[in-house]
């Protein structure tokens, strides 16, 4: 099928060259645009070979980070959909060792083929509708197409230089244009079925591009030295472009024009980098950098139709990118061995932060709020691998606290004073700002505030040693954070204090006699709060309707069955006699370990509930009744909609998207190795997510940080410390004068706050949107937290009482800003507000400030000085930690 | 056992008749039909306070029927012994060495309604003496079961599944929710929010003060146009002080920060609550009179009902505030007001004697505290006949127990006072006490699934108190969703003067 005769284009040699930057042509007169023409690479993500000692890497557009593909360096990687979902992939071919292989948008790998291939174009050469690959496996294998991504032809026994896809019949199907090299020149393979000589000199480069905005394709080659840059007009006329050869160029839209309008062309050290444009004023050519660069790449990263560019300056420069022909920022600090515009799969890999801001940011989901030593940690090893190490890190004890308090308080009391609630919150607080698993600590109080239980009211109370009990209740939520949904549901209700508050501890069997039935509480809770909620739910949280009606999940009717299998279970015991189970005698440990099953306590009538039916029990089975109803519960298809996109209200963001809960709670039914109830997968999935990694933030997205975290990312931003290692915060939760908010002291089993909460006459309530921690965010307890906070800037915590001040801040590091305002409400950005803060807050900050006046310093004046300048601390903090966008997490 | 799914295929089958109970849509009037009816030109006060008690109280234990067969019935069913829920019967001394809660407590207290019901007598909780004085003086009333209902619904009709009823019964915040908003949770508007819609106009700029909460954020003040306004029980919070860290104008550097205006909606809404937080305080702070003004510290205690010991009682505090923000409302130009209090612990399943006892003896004694103190007012004087105090509660408890406490009821009864409420009476039918049991042949016509089968909904309490705080016929109607269902004769329970 080879043409052994070309038509030779006559042309006329072009502008002779000289050493000085070369003269450019006249602009000619511009085209009337039309519009819409197509842009570059669609794909937004960077992907970068870093060569052998640092592998191949991509950049996220849409979340800001950095993600690990490969140790291995690559030879080239092109974008198609190869496994025909019309969702992007990338082809990656890593050279003779592995051969070709795709990326999928699954994040999977596939093997293309084992043979590493000279080069790879990617497009819908026939016309079927899926993308096709051209491969040139060399000698002695010839160019192959593998056509739809399934099957393989053969359209050329040659191997060839290079290869451009172009339309260059204008028929609307894309066309190859492929470069044998000197001998054969270049041709076009033309729909999939013709081969049309283009010229019969080989060139150093071949670009498409529109140059004239007619939407119809050009290509811009370079013939060398020899004759230079020429431009084939919508394969028509031939022009010169320019007599100097470069050593490469790229097509891209910079002016949001629509189409492949502008050339950026490198040529060489001697000249740089240049940009054309016949549409360019006042020149249609005009210098964009004095350095070469190494590679070039268009790409529209921030998905706004105009393309940004991306520059490999070499390894003394590094990598950078200029955004939307205006601003320049450095990506990266080494140089690539090559780069491609692809789409990278929404999971499964290893993201990095793209800043330190996106570290923070990450963290402040993650944590009770980022600390200079998490930052760095994550931004070491990536999201994925940060979660990971979370959930190997050496755990320390509420119970072992209270303990040693206890201890503590009793000898030094005489015996007088033991530990009570006190010890609860200051090992909750302890933990919370100092602990060496902030994953786990976080996910336990995200946890408590679903399986709640509260020393605010008689049936565990603050006073008492149960309080061990609750400090016990608190390491098994942290047992639970990454442990499974089942243990954890078992956990909670066999806890004792679960028992005392939810009233199941010592609950009877039904006596026929008395008229008296079992006590309901704690059936009823653990449906509607801890498992499966009131109504039936779709995978992605939204209500199954009937008739356009919710579909409860439960009757009175299964209350009713469901409080008998609650029953017969009592303190700890060895012993399961009335005594224990009256609590006449107790067992020293009774307060914290499991409850126990006191049969004759038991219903043995039969128990149905939930579609369920636990026959009449001969002997009292206590443990089977338990069993089976837990069982029941834990499969219940509501769970992980129901638990899961609490867990998301609670870290990232109070109204996620369907899609979002639904990705959750799949990780939440099957864990990829068909475990259900997989904490750590259900943690990974909520993180990882690209809604909670994805740094472009709308209006409605986020939450409002409750009281406790605003506190404690206030604290762990300051590194602050316990004089006495005790962190004796105290009860909060006065919204008058405290946080309105204490842990472990809710008011009732639902928590501070409802997770459906629609604040009304408010924009977020009128958008429809759901907004929990705002429920407790009133005009009395926002005041009450804003004086809290300044006091505690004051005086550190607790704000009053014996241990006043004992827990306080290291404002030093601050304190060296004090003097230059805006750095100083920069720093606090970086590190409260994960450089999200606006420029009208920094501009508030810095002046107000500002109005501290700090004394000029004299041989006897430090201390006032020096109290000046942390009074213009303290001022700044307590501005950026009363500020709305401090308080809303996004 | 009631079966769900019919209910609902009847419910649905029957909405295009009746008013739906979605969330929000029977409340969301057309803002161009408020205003309508009296109100606009009063020139009077009125404000109408709502103590919610959150949990659900036991009403078969607050006020109950001591005649022979009402009384036999219920210690059969309670049992007067020292584990037991059962109280003693009136005339009992106290015991204060016995073991049980109940004979420490004493017999129930007797009270007599203007109006008899057949042959039976009446009581109320031991604990209740203040309550009681008040019901003699009739400046109370009781109210007898209760409920969130949307028709009239008899004890077939309910086993039948043959008229819609209420959703999500027995469930603690859908039953708060439905009380406050005839919605389960969710809902956008409450009940106290729109009668404050309609009648905001009164207060001209003093809008923010028209429904206040001294509690937590409930939806029963939220309206179309009305946000609560929160408030603690030391009044309007001021944020900082003067020449903070060395700032000479730091207060306003907090506003301008704390206010600014932001597109993200989040952002907003939060912004929002400091400048209602900050513009309300300023209001309030010269208009508020002092605590001591009121009764002070002194006034507010409470003696427990067993123990005798004096502590702060946290309801009256709450009170007091309103009381002092009521003493304002000449200064402050305003002329409706809707108060929401509250008071937790209610949730009886267990350790019901003793529980309940303290709480009860708190109403008893914040409702006569602020009563008296509203006779007394500092600038405004007697104000006590334009006020109206009501409780409200999640829902009543079983008939039955569960050995020392009760579960999740219905029906209930609840108590209205002040100066222009008709006292000393009982209104509506004093419910059967008692659990119907096909075996000896006995049914309560008044009793489903053991608990009450309310006679009087929500609907009808609270536009009874809403007719006299000054909506007209058509706005109740739109206000109270299920008011058209019952009988025109019966919306008005003819408990205020």
């Amino acid at each position: 099928m080879l043409r052994s005769c070309l038509r030779i284009i006559g042309f006329s040699l072009v502008v002779a060259l000289s050493s000085s930057i070369p003269s450019l042509p006249d602009a000619s007169a511009a085209q009337t645009s039309s519009p819409s023409g197509s842009v570059t690479a669609k794909g937004r993500d960077v992907l970068l070979d870093l060569g052998t000692s640092h592998g191949l890497w991509a950049f996220s557009s849409s979340r800001n980070a950095w993600n690990y593909l490969h140790k291995q360096s690559i030879k080239s990687a092109v974008r198609a959909d190869v496994n025909r979902n019309n969702l992007a992939d990338t082809v990656i071919d890593f050279g003779s060792s592995l051969g070709i292989y795709a990326l999928l948008d699954n994040g999977n790998w596939q093997q293309i083929h084992n043979l590493t291939a000279k080069w790879i174009i990617a497009a819908d050469f026939d016309g079927s509708g899926r993308d096709d690959l051209i491969v040139d496996f060399g000698d002695p294998y010839g160019i192959f197409m593998l056509k739809d991504s399934t099957t393989w032809v053969q359209l050329h026994a040659n191997t060839a230089k290079s290869a451009v896809v172009a339309d260059m019949d204008h028929n609307g199907r894309p066309d190859a244009v492929i470069d044998f090299g000197d001998q054969m020149g270049i041709w076009v393979y033309q729909n999939n079925n013709t081969w049309v000589g283009l010229h019969s000199v080989s060139a150093r480069w071949i670009l498409r591009a529109d140059l004239d905005r007619n939407k119809q394709d050009d290509l811009v080659i370079d013939f060398g030295p020899a004759y230079g840059i020429w431009i084939r007009y919508n394969n028509t006329t031939w022009a010169p472009l320019h007599g100097v050869s470069a050593k490469s160029a790229i097509a891209s839209d910079l002016t949001r024009s629509g189409y492949l309008d502008t050339l950026l062309v490198d040529f060489d050290t001697q000249y740089g980098i240049w940009k054309y444009s016949k549409y360019l004023k006042p020149s249609e050519w005009v210098q964009l950098h004095g350095l070469s660069a190494k590679g070039l790449l268009s790409i529209d990263t921030d998905a706004n139709l105009q393309d940004d560019v991306i520059f490999d300056f070499g390894s003394q420069y590094g990598i950078w990118k200029m955004t939307n022909n205006a601003s320049w920022v450095q990506m990266y600090g080494i140089s690539s061995a090559s780069m491609a515009g692809v789409t990278l799969p929404s999971k499964n890999l290893n993201e990095f932060p793209g800043a330190s801001t996106d570290s923070t940011r990450f963290l402040t989901q993650a944590t009770f709020g980022p600390t200079d030593g998490d930052t760095t940690r994550v931004s070491q090893i990536g999201y994925r691998a940060w979660i990971e190490e979370q959930f190997t890190k050496p755990r320390s004890y509420h119970g072992t606290f209270w303990d040693s308090e206890n201890a503590r308080l009793k000898a030094a009391s005489g015996g007088d004073q033991t530990a009570n609630g006190d010890q609860v919150t200051g090992s909750f607080w302890k933990q919370a700002l100092t602990g060496g698993d902030p994953l786990r600590q976080r996910v336990a109080f995200a946890l408590s505030e679903i399986f709640v239980i509260s020393m605010a009211d008689g049936s565990i109370d603050y006073y008492d040693d149960r309080t061990r009990g609750v400090a016990a209740y608190l390491d098994m939520l942290g047992d639970g954070a990454f442990g499974n949904y089942r243990t954890l549901l078992e956990a909670v209700a066999l806890q004792p204090m679960m028992g005392r508050y939810l009233s199941h501890l010592g609950n009877e069997k039904e006596d026929p006699e008395s008229g008296r039935l079992p006590d309901e509480n704690f059936a009823r809770e653990v449906m509607q709060l801890f498992s499966i909620g009131l109504v039936q739910l779709n995978l992605d949280g939204t209500p199954k309707l009937e008739g356009g009606l919710p579909i409860p999940t439960y009757t009175p009717a299964d209350v009713a069955g469901l409080a008998k299998v609650f029953t017969g279970f009592g303190w700890y015991s060895t012993t399961l006699n009335d005594e224990y189970w009256y609590g006449w005698k107790s067992n020293a440990a009774r307060n914290y370990r499991p409850m126990v099953a006191y049969p004759q306590y038991h219903s043995t009538s039969e128990k149905a509930f939930l579609g369920v039916m636990i026959p009449a029990q001969v002997e009292p089975d206590p443990l089977t009744s338990l069993r089976v109803a837990l069982d029941t519960l834990y499969y219940h298809p509501n769970v992980g909609p129901f638990i899961g996109k609490q867990l998301i209200q609670r870290l990232v963001t109070s109204n996620p998207s369907p899609a979002y809960v639904e990705r959750v709670a799949s990780a939440f039914n099957n864990n990829g190795a068909g475990v259900r109830g997989d904490m750590k997968a259900v943690i990974r999935a909520i993180l990882l997510d690209p809604e909670a990694r994805n740094s472009t933030i709308t209006a409605s997205y986020g939450k409002l940080r409750e009281p406790i975290l605003r506190i404690s990312a206030f604290m762990r931003a300051l590194n602050a410390k316990s004089t006495t290692g005790r962190f004796p915060v105290g009860r909060t939760d006065d919204p008058s004068y405290s946080l309105a908010q204490s842990p472990m002291y809710s008011p009732s089993v639902f928590n501070f706050y409802r997770p459906g909460y629609l604040p009304p006459n408010s924009a977020s309530g009128d958008a429809g949107m759901v907004v929990p921690e705002l429920q407790i965010a009133n005009e009395v307890s926002m005041a009450g937290y804003a004086n809290f906070v300044a006091y505690a800037l004051s005086n550190g915590l607790p704000l009053w009482g014996t241990s006043k001040g004992d827990i306080k801040p290291d404002y030093a590091p601050l304190m060296a800003l004090a003097t230059t305002p805006s750095e100083l409400a920069e720093r606090i950005n970086a590190k409260l507000l994960n450089g999200q803060m606006s420029d009208t807050l920094k501009a508030a900050i810095a002046n107000g400030v500002l109005t501290i006046t700090v004394p000029d310093a004299t041989a006897t004046n430090k201390a006032a000085v020096d109290e000046a300048k942390l009074n213009r601390v303290r001022f700044a903090l307590l501005l950026a930690l009363t500020s709305s966008e401090f308080i809303v997490q996004k | 056992m009631r079966n769900i799914d019919l209910n609902r295929r009847e419910f649905l089958r029957r909405a295009s008749a009746l008013s739906a109970m979605g969330a929000g849509a029977p409340l969301a009037i057309n803002l161009g039909c408020i205003g309508s009816a009296a109100a606009q030109t009063a020139s009077d006060y009125k404000a109408i306070v709502c103590v919610f008690l959150n949990g659900g109280n036991d009403s078969v234990n607050t006020v109950l029927a001591t005649d022979t067969p009402s009384w036999t019935r219920y210690s059969a069913l309670r049992k007067q012994t020292a584990t037991t829920i059962g109280l003693m019967p009136p005339g009992t001394a106290k015991v204060p060495t016995a073991p049980g809660t109940n004979q420490k407590l004493g017999g129930v207290l007797p009270v007599v309604p203007t109006t008899a019901q057949g042959t039976r007598t009446f009581a109320i909780h031991p604990a209740m003496t203040h309550m009681k004085a008040m019901f003699d003086a009739k400046r109370a009333a009781i109210v007898a079961n209760v409920g969130p209902l949307i028709v009239p619904t008899t004890k077939s009709q309910y086993y039948n599944d043959s008229v819609p009823l209420p959703p999500r019964l027995q469930s603690h915040n859908d039953q708060q929710s439905i009380w406050q908003s005839f919605a389960p949770e969710g809902s956008k508007f409450g009940w106290g929010g729109r009668m404050g819609d309609i009648l905001a106009g009164l207060n001209g700029s003093r809008r923010i003060l028209t429904c206040i909460s001294t509690s937590q954020s409930t939806v029963f003040l939220a309206g179309n146009d009305m946000i609560p306004y929160q408030i603690g029980t030391d009044g309007a919070i001021r944020i900082g002080w003067d020449w903070m860290f060395g700032a000479p104008t730091a207060t306003q550097v907090i506003e301008q920060v704390t206010t600014a205006t932001r597109t993200h909606l989040l952002e907003q809404d939060t912004a929002a609550v400091f400048s209602r937080s900050i513009n309300t305080e300023r209001d309030l702070r010269a208009a508020l009179p002092e605590k001591t003004a009121v009764g002070g510290t002194t006034a507010i205690q409470y003696a427990h009902p067993v123990t005798g010991v004096m502590s702060t009682n946290r309801l009256a505090e709450q009170l007091q505030l309103v009381a002092r923000i009521i003493a304002a409302q000449a200064t402050l130009g305003v002329k409706r007001q809707v108060f929401f209090v509250s008071i937790g612990g209610w949730d009886t399943h267990s350790t019901q004697n003793d529980n309940q006892a303290n709480l009860l003896a708190r109403v008893s004694h914040a409702l006569n505290y602020f009563d008296q103190t509203l006779r007394t007012l500092p600038t405004v004087g007697d104000l006590s006949a334009n006020v109206t105090t009501f409780t409200a509660s999640d829902f009543g408890r079983t008939i039955n127990s569960n050995g020392d406490g009760t579960d999740h009821g219905w029906g209930s009864h609840h108590f209205v006072v002040g100066g222009a409420v008709k006292g000393g009476d009982i209104y509506g039918n004093f419910p059967e006490i008692g659990i119907s049991d096909k075996k000896i042949g006995y049914d309560n016509p008044n009793e489903v699934s053991r608990v009450l089968l309310p006679e009087i909904s929500v609907d009808q309490y609270a536009a009874t108190m809403a007719r006299w705080f000054g909506l007209g016929d058509t706005d109740l109607l739109n206000v109270f969703p299920n008011l058209g269902n019952f009988d025109a004769a019966k919306r008005d329970l003819g408990f205020m003067l």
